[in-house]
């Protein structure tokens, strides 16, 4: 704890201690703020949340508090927070291994339903840059968890080779209001008055313009070759696009629905195998691309289902995301154990429980 | 697998010295012994790669048969 009152010293005794992980002043953690996150959300502080079994090591509730608190998290930011957690400890999403590759990953982190309001969530311009509180320290407690709890410091067990700048914060709202389609937490089975996060393990993005196109398959065939380069094409790879409203609404006037748009993509993000032979990347296994279909292509994912789709971002340009894989979904792997070092990861969505207890502020 | 009674021999480039004795540590073995070989092994051709295996043979062989993993904490 904090042991100062001069508020200086005490974020400077927090660096001291380390806890400011990830290079950034951090709210000193008094005993008094914890427990009222942890009374926020009224479940018994010893709770386990997450576990990463390599190391041996776990994160329970109050752990989990702490650095909700340091993040600069309201205590109202909580329940996400822990349904976050929760989705990183299910089967299919692999913790560990993904928090201690080279390939210098972050969970992306897209919450739905209406805690987004209650929040003041930002789903809307500059979704994945600076200015909404709620996204910024949601996303930074997951990074300080995996940091100060897990000890997942880099250059030890985070050995990622370059990492990206979504392991300080990844955490976007959908932009529902914006969106012509069912957003994603009913589309993953809950219902619209549901709020639900959905995690999965991100490599990088990469922002693309297409402003200029008037039909779907002119702003998909883009989308397309940005999910299909060579540094990242892979045929067991999921990928993430988050399209901005106005391509969404565009192709939604045509009356493509999601699935439409998603059986689209994964039919043209693909290379002839020849492509990937030229670069030595046709093989099967980590970094490689491979194995072809019959149709002598590779194609990112399995099924067309191995895409997720998100409307985030302003309705002020043609502009949308496309987020990268850190790893292969492997359809054997799902639900078993991560830490018999089964590499799969897959996109897991998961409830956000209402808090039972009252807020403080 | 030490722990499982399977003689084991871990091979890691040395890129990755500083997780293995981290992670030997957490497993409780902190002077565990384990084969090192230079970076990058990835990109090499086949012949580099039998060059490697060449150089690894006798760690693998002091690993596996000289020593058990009592020995080896």
């Amino acid at each position: 704890m904090a042991k100062s009152e001069n508020v200086w010293e005490e974020i400077d005794y927090c660096y001291q201690q380390g806890w400011a992980a990830d290079g950034l002043p951090v709210v000193p953690p008094s005993e008094e703020r914890v427990r009222e996150f942890v009374e926020y959300v009224g479940r018994d502080p010893d709770e386990i949340m997450a576990t990463m079994e390599p190391i041996h090591r776990k994160c329970s509730l109050e752990k989990a508090a702490i650095n909700a608190v340091m993040a600069g998290c309201l205590p109202e930011y909580f329940p996400v927070v822990l349904a976050a957690l929760e989705a990183l400890e299910d089967n299919r999403y692999h913790f560990h291994g993904s928090t201690a590759s080279t390939g210098g990953s972050a969970p992306l982190l897209i919450v739905n339903g209406p805690i987004r309001e209650q929040l003041k969530m930002n789903g809307g311009l500059n979704v994945f840059g600076p200015g909404c509180r709620a996204n910024a320290t949601i996303g930074r407690t997951i990074r300080l968890i995996q940091l100060n709890v897990f000890g997942m410091y880099p250059g030890i067990f985070d050995q990622s080779t370059q990492g990206f700048s979504g392991k300080y914060s990844f955490c976007i709202a959908e932009n529902e209001e914006e969106s012509p389609w069912e957003p994603l937490h009913v589309e993953r089975g809950l219902t619209i008055s549901d709020s639900a996060v959905t995690v999965w393990g991100a490599r990088s993005s990469i922002q693309l313009s297409q402003r200029g196109a008037n039909t779907p398959e002119q702003i998909l065939l883009t989308i397309a070759d940005t999910i299909a380069h060579l540094g990242s094409i892979t045929s067991k790879g999921q990928t993430t696009v988050v399209m901005g409203p106005e391509h969404a609404r565009l192709i939604a006037n045509r009356e493509w629905s999601k699935s439409d748009v998603k059986k689209f993509l994964h039919q043209h993000a693909c290379r002839p195998v020849e492509d990937l032979e030229e670069v030595a990347k046709a093989y099967e296994g980590v970094g490689g691309g491979g194995p072809a279909g019959p149709d002598g292509y590779i194609r990112q994912g399995q099924t067309w289902e191995d895409i997720l789709l998100v409307v985030a971002g302003g309705s002020n340009a043609g502009v949308s995301t496309v987020v990268y894989p850190w790893g292969r979904r492997l359809s054997s792997a799902v639900g078993a154990n991560p830490s018999e070092g089964v590499p799969s990861m897959d996109f897991v969505t998961k409830q956000i429980r209402e808090a039972r207890g009252t807020c403080p502020s | 697998m030490e722990n499982r009674g399977v003689p084991t021999a871990v091979i890691c480039t040395d890129a990755f010295t500083t997780v293995a004795e981290s992670m030997a540590e957490v497993q409780g073995m902190p002077s565990y012994e384990y084969a090192v070989i230079p970076h990058p092994l990835a990109s090499l051709t086949e012949a580099e790669i039998q060059e490697r295996a060449e150089f690894l043979l006798p760690q693998i062989t002091s690993l596996l048969i000289t020593e058990d993993s009592s020995e080896r904490e």
